[in-house]
């Protein structure tokens, strides 16, 4: 049983202008830098309580994350994290060069001994935009980047690519990665299409803004497909995404909750342009499952429902157990990637830190049955 | 430049009529890997360029008696018989070989992703191990 605390520098301060691509009405650039040094003292302060990963994100043109390279901050973290895994979660592989994504994770993993997990995404839909890429060759494209860049990490020789998307006359990636024969790959497979393709490839599986019976589903289809293709997953295949805010009492947890909430304007990238969002949907963007998948994006809000769904944990250290406990037994996941809420402050803080006293201790010697 | 794809039935054939050729490339694919590689030693500089296409060869024959020209590997990324994994064993027995992975294909690769085993082929045979340097135009408006 491992143990994520995910956090992203995403921008407080002031009003900002809304939408996506977001203009930059109302940008300090003293808030950015505070933004990013929050982060870094959250993935710190992480490390120090003997989470077993930090995990951070990457989106464009806006304000939920300051991080359009995780891999630029995850070269920071490496000098300060000593002891946690650094995730990327994920690299956007569909719009990226794919041979820049295989030399970049090598030079982490060599900066950080061995310590990073290669998450790749597609990205939210609008950011198929970010780089003129079409959205309806997204998935093809991340299928191909993904083995591509296994590849360039695993072959010993130059060689070419001679792909659909990809044409490479001559790859051979120095430096080389230090976990071998590559580090762990991760990616997002709520889509039966994603986890079909996890399950066939020997990939890991991360389910995020889902649902607990959505997830539940996605991972019965993944160990299917993994299965057929001869291997067996284990809890550590698969991860799970998920909010949470540790108080010292329920009551406290709800009030900073509310808090919380109150203080966050910006809503999700997906949900900035919702006709952007709608035009990108229509290229076919979220595969064969598309209503749910489209659905599952849009979210719930009634605090009850996100709990009773599984998308948070909130509460004292012993109610936060119970349910997460409750989550694991259910979907068999090996690794819970809890994304604090961010806003609070010292209470952020106090959250981070009851989680990892009260909460993974008794994770970590609980069997998964 | 004339190519001329060869199997163990044909190979004496080729060798028959290649002084009259001048130059030219040789194609080996699977089991006609082997005959290919032969005729490509006999013929010595005659044959400029040596693809092999998910060669299926015997033992892998030393580095020392590998054909001393440009040689083109195309290996499926989906062929279980000769996997990209096999590049590495089969470049260390043809120093002069450069693998070239062609992605979502498996041992019939040239069937399968016909349009992209062509132009790395063609691309090849023009320019031989100049073909790794891009000379297709990237300027998007003229």
């Amino acid at each position: 049983m491992f143990q994520a605390s995910f956090t992203s520098p995403v921008f407080y301060g002031g009003t900002v202008a809304s939408g996506w691509p977001t203009p930059s009405d109302g940008y300090i650039a003293e808030e950015a830098e505070r933004s990013m040094s929050n982060s870094l003292a959250q993935f710190k302060l992480a490390d120090e309580l003997g989470y077993d990963w930090v995990g951070l994100t990457e989106h464009h043109f806006g304000p939920f994350a300051l991080t359009p390279n995780p891999t630029v901050f995850a070269g920071a973290m490496t000098q300060v994290i000593k002891r946690a895994k650094i995730a990327l979660l994920g690299s956007l592989v569909p719009m990226l060069n794919p041979v820049r994504v295989a030399e970049e994770v090598a030079m982490l993993d060599t900066m950080s001994n061995g310590r990073i997990v290669a998450g790749m995404l597609r990205g939210t839909p609008n950011e198929a935009v970010t780089y003129n890429t079409n959205p309806a060759e997204s998935r093809a494209r991340f299928e191909e980047a993904l083995l591509l860049i296994r590849e360039a990490w695993t072959q010993p020789r130059p060689f070419g690519w001679q792909g659909r998307f990809f044409e490479f006359r001559a790859i051979s990636i120095w430096p080389r990665p230090v976990q071998q024969p590559h580090p762990p790959i991760f990616m997002s497979g709520s889509s039966p299409e994603s986890a079909v393709f996890a399950g066939r490839n020997r990939v890991s599986l991360g389910l995020a803004v889902t649902t607990l019976p959505l997830a539940t589903e996605a991972a019965r289809r993944y160990r299917a497909a993994a299965n057929e293709a001869g291997w067996t997953p284990t809890p550590e295949n698969i991860l799970y995404r998920l909010g949470f805010h540790v108080a010292d009492s329920d009551e406290q947890a709800a009030a900073d909750f509310e808090a919380s909430h109150a203080r966050r304007q910006r809503g999700s990238p997906v949900l900035a342009n919702q006709a952007l969002e709608a035009t990108i949907a229509g290229t076919g963007y979220y595969g064969a499952d598309h209503e749910r998948q489209s659905g599952r994006v849009r979210g719930h809000h009634e605090l009850a429902d996100r709990l009773e769904l599984g998308q948070v944990m909130l509460g004292s250290a012993a109610t936060v157990l119970a349910q997460a406990e409750r989550i694991r037994r259910q979907l068999g996941a090996g690794i819970f990637d809890v994304i604090p809420a961010f806003e609070l402050g010292d209470r952020t803080l106090h959250s981070i830190e009851l989680f990892a006293s009260k909460v993974l201790p008794q994770l970590r010697d609980s069997v998964l049955v | 430049m004339v190519a001329l794809a060869a199997s163990s039935t044909d190979a004496r054939a080729v060798a028959a009529i290649s002084p009259q050729l001048g130059e030219f490339a040789l194609i080996g694919q699977s089991s006609g890997a082997a005959a290919a590689l032969a005729l490509a030693r006999a013929t010595g500089e005659s044959c400029a360029a040596l693809i092999l296409i998910a060669p299926v060869l015997g033992p892998l024959p030393a580095a020392a008696a590998a054909p001393d020209m440009p040689i083109l590997l195309l290996l499926g990324t989906e062929d279980a018989r000769v996997p990209p994994s096999a590049a590495d064993a089969l470049c260390a027995a043809l120093p002069r070989a450069h693998p070239i992975l062609i992605y979502g294909a498996g041992h019939a690769l040239d069937r399968e992703r016909i349009e992209a085993v062509a132009a790395v082929m063609c691309d090849f045979i023009a320019r031989r191990d100049k073909f790794i340097v891009r000379d297709a135009s990237d300027l998007l408006y003229p």
